[in-house]
C-alpha cells in the first residue's frame, strides 16, 4: 500500500480544504489566520510546481484541487481557474493571479544566507466572512474525489489537506470524514491532514501526535480523530529530514504549529515515497 | 593487461529516451609505459533541470582526469560555469527560472586503473558522491561494494554534487575515496542506485546472481533482465529493481595486450 509510483501517466491528487469562515480573520501570529493560510498555500503549491518542473516544462505528476468553505461550498480557484474542481500541476505553473516580488534567502556559497530577489507566484488571496460549514465541504470533497478515483483507480490516493480553526457551524463532521478516509484507490486509501489553528487559550503547539491526551477541546479532538495515520515512508521522512522524532501510531493533524511547521507538514503530506 | 568495457543503459519505464537523466563515460590515456583508464557513471537527479546535462559533465569531467589529487571544489567549479554557460541566456517562465538558480544536482561515481601492458595486477582508485555504485568481483564472489554496502543504505536521501556551488558547502564531507590493487580476471561493476540497490538486495538473499550478470550477453539480454526484475515482486510489495534510469558499466580486467 502506498507504494504506487507517481508519474505522468499515473499522476497522484492533493485537495485542498479551507476554512474561509468569519472567524478567520481573527489574528495569528503577525497576521490573520485567513493570511496564514493563503501564503501556506500558495508556498506549498510554489514548491509543488517547482517539483515537477523540468528543462521542457512542467510534467503533470499531480492534479490539484482547492474547496473553500464559508459563505459558500465549492472550488476555489481564482482568474483562468476559477469553477474548475481540479486541475493538473502545469494549469496551475501557468496561471498564478499575480507573481509577488518578495525577498528570499539563499545559501551564499560559504555557510551563510543571503537576500535574493526571487518572484513569489500567487494563487490564493485571504477570505474570511461567513459560517463554517465543515460537513458540507467534507461532502463536497467526497464527490470530487470519487470522480478522481474513478478515472485513477490504480493510482497513489488522494491527498486532502484540511486547514481550520475547527468550529464547525453544520454539525460534527466526524462521520463525513471517515467517509473521505474510507475512499480508495488500489493503493491505499484517502489520506486525510487536518491543520487546526486554535484560539483555545490552553492549546499548545502539536505535531503529528499519537494521542489525543494534550488537546484542548473538543474540536481538536474530532479533528485529530479525523485524521489518517501518517504512512511508514512519511514517518520516516519526518523523522530523519525534520528531526521530528515521530512514533509509528503517528496521526495527519498538527495544531497551531507556525507557518514554517505548517509547510513542513504539507511538504510531509504531499511528497510519496516514489515520486520520480 | 587490458581492460574489455561494456555499457548498458535503459531509461526509466515510461520515459522517452531523451528523459534520461544518467550518465557514464570513459577514456584511456597512455604514458610512456603506463595506461590509464578511467570509467565514470552519475545520476542526475530527476527532481532538478537540466539534470542530464550536469551528469554529463561530471562524468567527462572524471574522465578527463580533473578530480584526480584536486579538492572537490576545485574539480567541480569549471563544470558549473559550463553548465551555467549552457543554460544562460533562455527567457523563461517563473517557475524554469526559480529551478534553473537553484541548479542541478547529480551523483558521480569514477574510477581509474593505471598499469603497464605486462603486469598482471593494476593499481585503482575510485570516488563516489552519492549512491551511484562500484563492485569488486572476483569469480562468483562480490569482493567489495563502494561507497554503499548493504540493500538499506540506499533508504536514505544522499547528498549530490550541486552546479550551484552555494550547495556544494559541506561536500567535501561526503566525497568517499577508496583504492586498491585488482587482478587480471578481475571484474568491476559500475551502476547507478536502482540497479546497485537490486544488486545488493538480490546478493544478500542468494550470491548466484552474480553468475547472472556475468552471463549477460548483449544489450538485448541486459534489457530483459531490467525488464523482468522491474516486474518481480519482493515480499515486502516493492519491485525488485525500482522504475529508475539504469546505468551499468561492466569492466573486465584482461591478461595480455
Amino acid at each position: 500500500m502506498y507504494s504506487a509510483e507517481i508519474s505522468r501517466s499515473n499522476p497522484s491528487c492533493i485537495l485542498f480544504i479551507i476554512d474561509q469562515s468569519g472567524s478567520m480573520s481573527d489574528p495569528f501570529g503577525a497576521s490573520t489566520k485567513a493570511e496564514s493560510v493563503s501564503d501556506a498555500i500558495n508556498r506549498l503549491l510554489q514548491n509543488l510546481v517547482i517539483k515537477c518542473a523540468k528543462s521542457e516544462g512542467i510534467r503533470d505528476y499531480y492534479h490539484v484541487g482547492v474547496i473553500g468553505y464559508g459563505a459558500g461550498v465549492g472550488p476555489a480557484f481564482g482568474g483562468v481557474l476559477a469553477g474548475k474542481e481540479m486541475v493538473p500541476i502545469s494549469e496551475i505553473a501557468d496561471n498564478p493571479s499575480k507573481l509577488d516580488k518578495r525577498l528570499k534567502k539563499v545559501p551564499d556559497g560559504a555557510g551563510g544566507l543571503v537576500d535574493q530577489l526571487v518572484k513569489f507566484p500567487v494563487w490564493f488571496e485571504p477570505v474570511a466572512n461567513g459560517g463554517t460549514p465543515m460537513c458540507e465541504a467534507m461532502r463536497t470533497a467526497h464527490t470530487v474525489l470519487t470522480q478522481w478515483i474513478s478515472e485513477y483507480a490504480h493510482c497513489f490516493p488522494p491527498v486532502v489537506i484540511h486547514i481550520t480553526d475547527g468550529e464547525s457551524t453544520d454539525g460534527n463532521p466526524a462521520l463525513e470524514m471517515e467517509l473521505l478516509r474510507a475512499l480508495s484507490t488500489d493503493d491505499g486509501n484517502v489520506l486525510l491532514f487536518n491543520l487546526h489553528i486554535s484560539d483555545n487559550p490552553s492549546a499548545v503547539e502539536l505535531r503529528f501526535p499519537d494521542t489525543a491526551d494534550a488537546l484542548p477541546d473538543a474540536y481538536s479532538r474530532v479533528l485529530y480523530e479525523g485524521s489518517s495515520p501518517l504512512t511508514p515512508f512519511m514517518i520516516r521522512v519526518a523523522n530523519q529530514e525534520y528531526e521530528l522524532n515521530l512514533s509509528d501510531g503517528a496521526r495527519g493533524f498538527v495544531l497551531n504549529a507556525d507557518l514554517t511547521l505548517v509547510i513542513q507538514a504539507l511538504d510531509i503530506g504531499t511528497r510519496p515515497a516514489n515520486l520520480r | 593487461m587490458r581492460i574489455e568495457s561494456e555499457c548498458f543503459l535503459l531509461p526509466k519505464a515510461g520515459n522517452r529516451s531523451d528523459e534520461y537523466e544518467d550518465a557514464s563515460h570513459s577514456s584511456t590515456q597512455v604514458h610512456k609505459e603506463t595506461t590509464i583508464c578511467r570509467f565514470a557513471i552519475a545520476d542526475g537527479a530527476s527532481e532538478s533541470s537540466y539534470a542530464d546535462l550536469w551528469a554529463n559533465l561530471l562524468v567527462s569531467g572524471y574522465c578527463y582526469g580533473r578530480f584526480g589529487g584536486i579538492q572537490i571544489h576545485r574539480a567541480i567549479s569549471p563544470l558549473s560555469k559550463a553548465w551555467q554557460k549552457k543554460t544562460n541566456g533562455k527567457s523563461l517562465p517563473w517557475y524554469a527560472q526559480e529551478k534553473l538558480s537553484s541548479g542541478a544536482f547529480s551523483t558521480l561515481a569514477g574510477i581509474t586503473f593505471r598499469f603497464a601492458a605486462d603486469d598482471e595486477s593494476a593499481a585503482f582508485d575510485a570516488m563516489a558522491v552519492g549512491d551511484s555504485c562500484i563492485f569488486h568481483v572476483r569469480g562468483d564472489t562480490m569482493v567489495a561494494s563502494f561507497p554503499l554496502s548493504t540493500a538499506d543504505d540506499f533508504r536514505r536521501r544522499p547528498v549530490l554534487i550541486s552546479s550551484n556551488a552555494a550547495n556544494n558547502v559541506q561536500l567535501k564531507e561526503f566525497v568517499r575515496l577508496w583504492s586498491g590493487t585488482a587482478e587480471a580476471g578481475d571484474v568491476f561493476w559500475l551502476m547507478t542506485d536502482a540497479l546497485a540497490c537490486w544488486l545488493l538486495t538480490r546478493y544478500e538473499e542468494d550470491r548466484s546472481v552474480i553468475r547472472l550478470i556475468h552471463q549477460l550477453a548483449d544489450e538485448h539480454d541486459f534489457n530483459h533482465l531490467v525488464h523482468e526484475e522491474r516486474r518481480r515482486p519482493h515480499r515486502e510489495g516493492y519491485f525488485y529493481l525500482r522504475n529508475d534510469d539504469v546505468t551499468f558499466i561492466r569492466l573486465k580486467l584482461v591478461k595480455g595486450k
